[in-house]
């Protein structure tokens, strides 16, 4: 499953800012995971939890945070916060729709020491 | 009282680390993004157009490519794939069969492909310029649509046998592809698919997406298919040979996510 890459991937780039910033423990860890992103939130934490022992996350607390979306017609640009994806324009019903924002998985807060 | 020296001064607690918060704003893809981005520029120098083929598994993507890489035989641009499976070189030794030159990534456990695979491939196709590289994902409907390898266009293949609402249930393989590809026509006799329905699910996915049908076996539909391959080609390279392409910044920048 793709969580299970995600997480590698995650614990690589919390190994990169711990040289670069200069920490050696991660007590929390917040991830803004968008609405429609490619992620199962629970699985992924299952994964970064599986995959954390003994690296920095050991015993980190791991927050998934679900972050709205954001969606424009790309028919008469309308934009709106769309309730499911995909979807059609609440303007001109129209099914030329892009998502602005919501599907974004992004490292957001690291509390370190 | 100090059990080494006999002092009785109080030692000085170290104090604990003090804990600060980041706020990284990073994100998981990044580094897949960035090695996709170089991989693209890669295949710009070598002005070679490159395709991700995604579909469940057995939906005829070497069969697919066995066919095209006979037809492409003799011609001026080059044709050549890299194959993503789990496990073997079955695949890539199809396609060698077939008279194109094929690597083959095997990717383990891991269910698709990613930017950093296609990396490992480069080196064997450094000789290779001027044509077309189709990278075959992992028999996948999920995970690949998530992964830039660095390709400039993306292509979905659906079988009959999988059901005409597969775009329904799965509208990311749709969402990301630049074409659609229903393969293995010729066993629609014995199937309840509805073509129309198909298209019409497809399109309400994807409007722009163009969607041709094609069976690589009996080679019905491969012309077209041939054609939309080698119009392709042609734009890219008439974009190269100009100097007016820009390696893009993001894969295709009509991918609607």
């Amino acid at each position: 499953m793709h969580e299970l890459s995600l997480a590698e991937h995650l614990l690589t780039l919390v190994d990169d800012a711990a040289r670069a910033q200069g920490f050696s423990r991660v007590h929390r860890l917040v991830l803004g995971i968008g609405r429609f992103s490619c992620v199962d939130s629970d699985t992924l934490l299952h994964c970064i939890h599986h995959h954390c022992t003994g690296s920095l996350l050991d015993g980190a607390t791991i927050c998934c945070e679900t972050r709205e979306a954001s969606a424009e017609c790309m028919d008469c640009a309308t934009r709106f916060t769309p309730d499911d994806w995909p979807c059609a324009c609440p303007g001109c019903g129209q099914a030329r729709v892009r998502l602005l924002n919501g599907r974004d998985m992004i490292l957001e807060q690291l509390e370190v020491s | 009282m100090c059990g080494t020296c006999g002092c009785t001064d109080t030692p000085t607690p170290v104090p604990a680390p003090r804990r600060r918060t980041l706020t990284p704003g990073v994100s998981l893809l990044g580094a897949n993004d960035r090695q996709a981005q170089v991989n693209r520029e890669w295949f710009d120098r070598r002005r070679l157009l490159a395709i991700n083929i995604v579909s469940s598994p057995g939906s005829g993507k070497t069969t697919l490519l066995e066919a095209t890489a006979r037809h492409w035989a003799g011609r001026e641009s080059s044709f050549c794939v890299i194959e993503g499976d789990q496990h073997t070189q079955r695949d890539a030794d199809r396609i060698r069969a077939a008279g194109a030159l094929a690597v083959q990534i095997n990717t383990g456990k891991l269910c698709h492909l990613e930017a950093l695979h296609v990396q490992a491939a480069l080196p064997a196709l450094d000789q290779q310029q001027d044509g077309v590289v189709v990278i075959e994902n992992v028999g996948n409907l999920i995970c690949p649509t998530h992964f830039d390898l660095g390709e400039h266009l993306r292509v979905t293949l659906l079988s009959v046998t999988e059901g005409e609402d597969k775009p329904l249930k799965y509208p990311d393989s749709l969402l990301g592809a630049d074409l659609l590809l229903i393969t293995k026509t010729d066993l629609l006799p014995h199937l309840d698919f509805d073509v129309q329905a198909a298209l019409g699910y497809a399109r309400s996915i994807n409007p722009d997406i163009q969607i041709l049908q094609v069976n690589a076996r009996t080679r019905e539909g491969m012309a077209p298919w041939l054609q939309w391959l080698e119009h392709q080609w042609l734009a890219f390279a008439d974009e190269h040979h100009s100097g007016s392409a820009m390696s893009r910044n993001a894969p295709p920048s009509d991918r609607r996510y």
